[in-house]
């Protein structure tokens, strides 16, 4: 409860619009059956979101904190807030646990939904459970959209997920994914016990998103207000890596240069921040290679990024440190020593990795054989780590 | 309870409403209106509201409390009741004044009635009583009758082109020129009226007729492109058909007066000409206004008006009839969208609006694609069943027999690829007799081309037989010979000329070599001294040489004295032979050679990799294997891989190839020691094992860190090494390494920069080590990091660098 009332005071996030508001300042949403108080439209939702269906009316804030709010025209009380900018429903541990935006970047064709489909599945599946993470989706819309857009395809079907429609044309994809991720351990008798939950905004961008100053600063608002960013990377746009490749995979057509993208990103936070010119940016920045299957010829066979990280009994932070010097070193190998550069002295916080998210390069028949995935977990580990809420491993050092 | 009015009542408030919400809200109403009437209402109102207003506590204490608010409401429902019995009383009493009459009431009376005793009895009410009292109720209830309005009728002059344009070409109306039903959807109509200006066009005639039926098509896509126009058209042509009944009316009326026997002829004469019967009777009883003819009897339906219309042909049928007598189509349909019934005259089922009036043209396309279908001709069958659903989407007849027509289309299709390949192959009388069983199966369309080829190359082989049998008679061996061949080159089947070829076959091949290649033999041979052309075919046989020409599998077939089989698995002995063919006879003895063997060679490329909690591994495949074993043990690799206790896995190329990889799911975290075997196909011959060993994140991992001393004033370096850590057991011994350093950043291979030394196995002491920095390198910036001498050592150990600053020398 204590909490709570902090909140009503402090400022917290939107995970949807990502605007700024005070819990005191929430509107609520009907929850009764249509039959009991009849819906109706949204002009915010509608003016916001393009979303007209008629809902739950909309019961106004009325100023101090509040748990739930009586419908006047139904009586039924309410616990559905609202963002008072977008009337999304907000999470309903918002307040009480922290909310970490984590956002993936990269230009177009870098993999993100890719990344951000199997990344999901990994944490769920293999990761969560030997680091006792439980990663839920918290609304319909998250179920719906992971599934219809991320697992489906991938999963179920075989098939690469088709480009991500830009946030100019559809609003809807602006609305991310949310999960909660619940820290599970054991309490001071040895029972099981929740000891943390934090709930998590993957937001996924259209590449070309990114390749505009002015469009950035208007659909990827998220990117200033966001906790972490993983700027994916793909090898295979690089001048190198495609004449060493010389033919032997399919190689994707020329995109947006990271370089640009950091750039841009570095503007819109310092701008949006209002930081001066010369600060450094707080935010974590995982750098991540992805596609490293199609890349793995070009290295050495005792490259540390073969070998395999140790993460169940926290983040590997040993492993970390060996990769990240690795793939600084091939950044710079590979003619990435500007971009390299710019994240040194721009941001505080950096971590370089390099992942495969498919296993296999699908660039030729858009068919996925099968997903071998490799790594992906450790930029958004290496995040948690960052934020405090995954210890680092104990190497033993020895079998 | 008496001495005050009833609460509810005064409220003009339902005595059932039970909730205080809803009355608290009814009472806050009341009094505004009370307040309101108290300054500016009349005075009886005035009155009213002073005391609604005085009693407003009272109500609400009253109604507030369940319990006392349940007794009034009680006391509100008797009351009403009681004063409902008064009003019925003085209704009655009204009613047997009117029947005192002369036993009629008109409209107006029972209106008086109605406004009376509004809202207390209802008009229902009111209407029953005056029946039960025997009241004649012929005209009661019934609305006056208002002035018809005109309809629409389209342009006079358009209409009278039209007419000119129809008496030219012959056709009643524009629905018979455009060979449709009046009841058509617009969408129906244009598109036929665009067929008909198309066809007009392609024919390219210019003369009267052609820009008279061009003229009328432009009418028709005018007039039938929505609802609106359409119904204009059928109000003309309704008025067109009543003037022409006019004389008859007029003959009927020439008294004055139109019975009901009269106006039921005029009715049906008019349904005849395809006017609906209320249009009928609008213009006979307008006409009859006019004229001050008088209409007799009542305005009940007429027995013309109850009749049924054809949807089909238009002919009239008995209420009661369900088919058409004319013609035996339904007179009623199932609606194809909402399954409801609707007369098939009808333009548009009454339940959903689905055009139900197409389906004259709808279930015609259904029936000539059917007919389509059943001669073979799939296309066309497939357009007109895509047309119907062009008209009624998703109408299932259609889709069901659109699907049918596809798959019989597919089949015919591979049975016409059949016979091509039957023909392709010479075979023609093996093809004829494929024809004609398709011909019963499929049809015959597209059928008489195949069959003109066949018939011909029959005709030309016999021919050549022929010829050949006159040179044999005339002592002309070779010359027969030559003929009999051409003859089996036009038809490779020919019974007759095998026959005679058979008496003489070709002279055998000899001396079968065959050569090894990467990945397979190349097979030469000597031809027969013969001056004839033959044709050679190669076999392969594990187990012993090919006795006859079908005996082993097929590698080519050619004129050509040499081939290659790429194709033969591995690790087989292999025996092959060659025969010669004249048409399709075989020499007696072919020409053999074999064993041979291909080496079954080890994979190559073996890589494991770990996902999640799968392993995948990759490698190559070598040539001519199908089949590979994968084993695997936990400790160590096993000496005998077939033998591994870890377990062991079949893979098949195919199943290789379809995932692009081997998945091991769920592995133990261990470490697993694969060997992949390549497998020879049909026997238990394995080629060497190819090894790779996956740590599972359980290899034994040693740290290191660059360590460097310096004079406390100086500051100049007096010592450096590379310090190894591990958790391992004392005495571990880590194999051979490689220093590298490099300037730039962190060194990715052992070529990666400036060697810096080489260090033996190295024992972990306490799980500690020390490797010296050689001095010369000392002072250099450098970022160092160690390598396994033996890249395979990596695999079993991992050597993690510490943090890139904690590398640097000097």
């Amino acid at each position: 409860m204590i909490s709570l009332l902090k909140a009503s005071f402090r400022k917290e996030i939107c995970p949807y619009c990502f605007e700024p508001f005070r819990l005191r300042d929430t509107p609520f949403r009907c929850a009764s059956p249509a039959s009991r108080c009849a819906p109706e439209r949204d002009e915010v939702r509608a003016r916001v979101w393009e979303d007209s269906a008629p809902m739950g009316r909309v019961l106004p804030a009325e100023g101090g904190f509040r748990r739930e709010q009586r419908c006047p025209a139904c009586g039924q009380r309410s616990r559905k807030r609202l963002c008072p900018h977008c009337h999304m429903e907000l999470p309903h541990t918002m307040g009480q646990f922290r909310n970490l935006i984590f956002s993936v970047i990269g230009a177009k064709d870098a993999g993100k939904s890719h990344y951000l489909a199997v990344l999901i599945e990994q944490i769920r599946k293999h990761a969560g459970p030997d680091l006792g993470m439980l990663l839920e989706p918290l609304n319909d819309h998250t179920i719906r959209r992971y599934r219809e857009s991320f697992y489906e395809p991938i999963f179920r079907h075989g098939t690469v997920i088709r480009g991500t429609i830009s946030a100019l044309s559809d609003r809807k994809v602006q609305i991310p994914l949310v999960y909660t991720l619940t820290f599970t351990g054991k309490d001071l008798f040895g029972r099981r016990a929740i000891k943390g939950l934090v709930t998590l905004v993957f937001f996924d961008t259209a590449g070309e998103d990114l390749n505009d100053q002015d469009t950035m600063s208007t659909v990827n608002k998220y990117i200033y207000r966001s906790d972490g960013i993983i700027l994916l990377l793909d090898p295979l746009q690089l001048d190198r890596v495609r004449d060493h490749l010389d033919g032997s995979v399919p190689l994707p057509s020329r995109n947006t240069d990271a370089a640009d993208i950091v750039t841009r990103v570095t503007h819109l936070i310092l701008e949006r921040r209002g930081l001066p010119p010369d600060a450094r940016i707080s935010t974590p920045l995982a750098v991540a290679f992805s596609k490293f299957d199609a890349v793995e010829p070009l290295v050495d066979p005792q490259f540390q990024l073969r070998s395999d990280p140790d993460h169940r009994s926290g983040f590997d932070e040993a492993d970390f440190h060996a990769v990240n010097a690795e793939m600084q070193s091939l950044l710079a190998e590979w003619d990435g020593r500007v971009l390299q550069e710019q994240i040194e002295s721009r941001f505080e916080r950096f971590g370089f990795f390099g992942l495969t998210a498919l296993g296999c390069n699908p660039h030729g028949d858009q068919k996925i054989p099968r997903v071998l995935p490799r790594r992906v977990e450790d930029p958004f580990l290496w995040l948690l780590h960052q934020h405090g809420l995954l210890p680092a491993a104990r190497r033993p050092g020895g079998r | 309870m008496s001495a005050r009015p009833n609460f509810f009542l005064l409220l003009e408030l339902d005595p059932d409403v039970d909730d205080w919400q809803v009355i608290a809200l009814h009472v806050q109403e009341r009094r505004r209106a009370w307040a309101r009437d108290r300054s500016q209402g009349s005075p009886k109102l005035r009155r009213k509201a002073e005391i609604g207003l005085g009693l407003l506590p009272e109500i609400e204490s009253v109604l507030k409390n369940p319990e006392t608010r349940r007794l009034e409401a009680k006391e509100a429902r008797r009351q009403k009741q009681q004063a409902d019995v008064v009003r019925l009383q003085e209704l009655d009493e009204a009613i047997a004044v009117l029947q005192t009459g002369a036993g009629t009431c008109g409209p107006e009376q029972i209106e008086k009635l109605v406004q009376r005793f509004a809202p207390a009895i209802s008009r229902e009410e009111v209407l029953r009583r005056v029946a039960a009292a025997g009241l004649r109720v012929g005209d009661i209830g019934k609305k006056e009758k208002k002035p018809r309005a005109s309809r629409e009728t389209i342009d006079p002059g358009q209409a009278r082109k039209i007419r000119q344009g129809l008496d030219h070409l012959g056709f009643a109306d524009l629905y018979e020129f455009l060979g449709m039903k009046p009841q058509s959807s617009p969408k129906a109509l244009c598109g036929r009226a665009d067929e008909i200006y198309k066809e007009s066009l392609r024919t390219g005639r210019t003369d009267a007729e052609a820009s008279m039926r061009n003229d009328l098509a432009g009418y028709c896509k005018a007039l039938f492109q929505d609802d609106g126009p359409k119904t204009r058209y059928d109000n003309t042509l309704a008025i067109e058909a009543m003037e022409g009944l006019k004389a008859n009316i007029e003959l009927a009326a020439s008294d004055g007066v139109l019975s009901r026997q009269e106006m039921d002829t005029l009715i049906r004469q008019a349904r005849q000409r395809g006017v609906a019967a209320e249009s009928a009777r609008a213009f006979i009883e307008d006409l009859a206004a006019t004229r001050k003819w008088l209409i007799q009897g009542n305005e009940s339906e007429l027995p013309a008006e109850t009749l049924k219309v054809c949807g089909f042909c238009s002919a009239l049928a008995s209420a009661g009839a369900v088919r058409c007598a004319s013609c035996g189509e339904p007179l009623e349909m199932a609606c194809p969208r909402c399954g409801a019934s609707n007369p098939t005259s009808q333009a548009a089922c009454a339940s959903c609006g689905c055009r139900t009036g197409d389906a004259p043209l709808v279930q015609g396309l259904l029936a000539e694609g059917e007919r389509l279908a059943l001669e073979g001709d799939f296309p066309r069958a497939r357009q007109y069943f895509e047309r119907a659903l062009l008209y009624w989407p998703g109408w299932q007849k259609a889709i069901d027999a659109r699907r049918r027509a596809g798959e019989r289309q597919r089949e015919r299709e591979q049975a016409l690829e059949a016979i091509e390949a039957l023909l392709t192959a010479r075979q023609l009388t093996a093809a004829l007799t494929a024809i004609e069983r398709f011909a019963r199966t499929h049809g015959e369309a597209g059928l008489e081309g195949l069959r003109q080829r066949i018939r011909e190359g029959l005709k030309k082989a016999e021919a050549l037989f022929q010829e050949g049998l006159k040179r044999r008679r005339a002592g002309d061996g070779e010359g027969a010979l030559d003929r009999f061949e051409e003859a089996l080159a036009v038809c490779a089947d020919h019974e007759p000329t095998l026959q005679e070829i058979s008496a003489s076959p070709p002279p055998s091949p000899t001396d079968l070599r065959a050569s090894p290649l990467a990945s397979g033999f190349r097979l030469t041979w000597r031809p027969p001294a013969t001056s004839r052309s033959l044709t050679y075919r190669l076999l392969r046989k594990s187990g012993g040489a090919p006795r006859h020409a079908e005996d082993g599998d097929l590698v080519g077939e050619g004129r050509s004295a040499s081939c290659d089989d790429l194709k033969a698995p591995a690790g087989v002995a292999w025996h092959y032979a060659v025969f010669a063919l004249r048409g399709r006879v075989p020499c007696p003895e072919p020409a053999v050679s074999g064993p041979h063997f291909l080496s079954l060679d080890a994979v190559t490329g073996l890589t494991a990799r770990r996902s999640g909690p799968n392993l995948a591994l990759t490698w190559s495949w070598p040539p001519g294997t199908s089949e590979s074993l994968v084993t695997w043990a936990y400790d160590r690799h096993a000496e005998d891989p077939l033998k591994a206790n870890g377990g062991r896995a079949r893979v098949t190329r195919a199943e290789y190839d379809r995932a692009g990889c081997w998945v091991l799911p769920h592995a133990e975290r261990r470490p697993h020691y694969f060997a992949v075997l390549a497998r020879a196909a049909g026997s238990d011959l394995y080629a060497p094992p190819a090894r790779v060993v996956e740590s599972m994140g359980q290899a034994l991992s040693v740290s290191y860190r660059v360590v460097v001393k310096k004079a406390l004033l100086s500051r100049k370096v007096v010592e450096a090494w590379v310090e190894l850590t591990s958790g391992a057991a004392d005495g571990t011994e880590v194999p051979p390494l490689l220093m590298v350093g490099k300037a730039q950043g962190v060194p990715l291979s052992p070529r990666d920069g400036e060697s810096l030394g080489e260090a033996p196995a190295t024992r972990l002491d306490k799980g500690r080590a020390r490797l010296p920095v050689p001095e010369h390198c000392w002072h250099h910036r450098l970022y160092v990091k160690l390598f396994f001498q033996d890249a395979a050592a990596a695999r079993e150990i991992r050597l993690l660098p510490a943090e890139k600053e904690l590398l640097l020398l000097g």
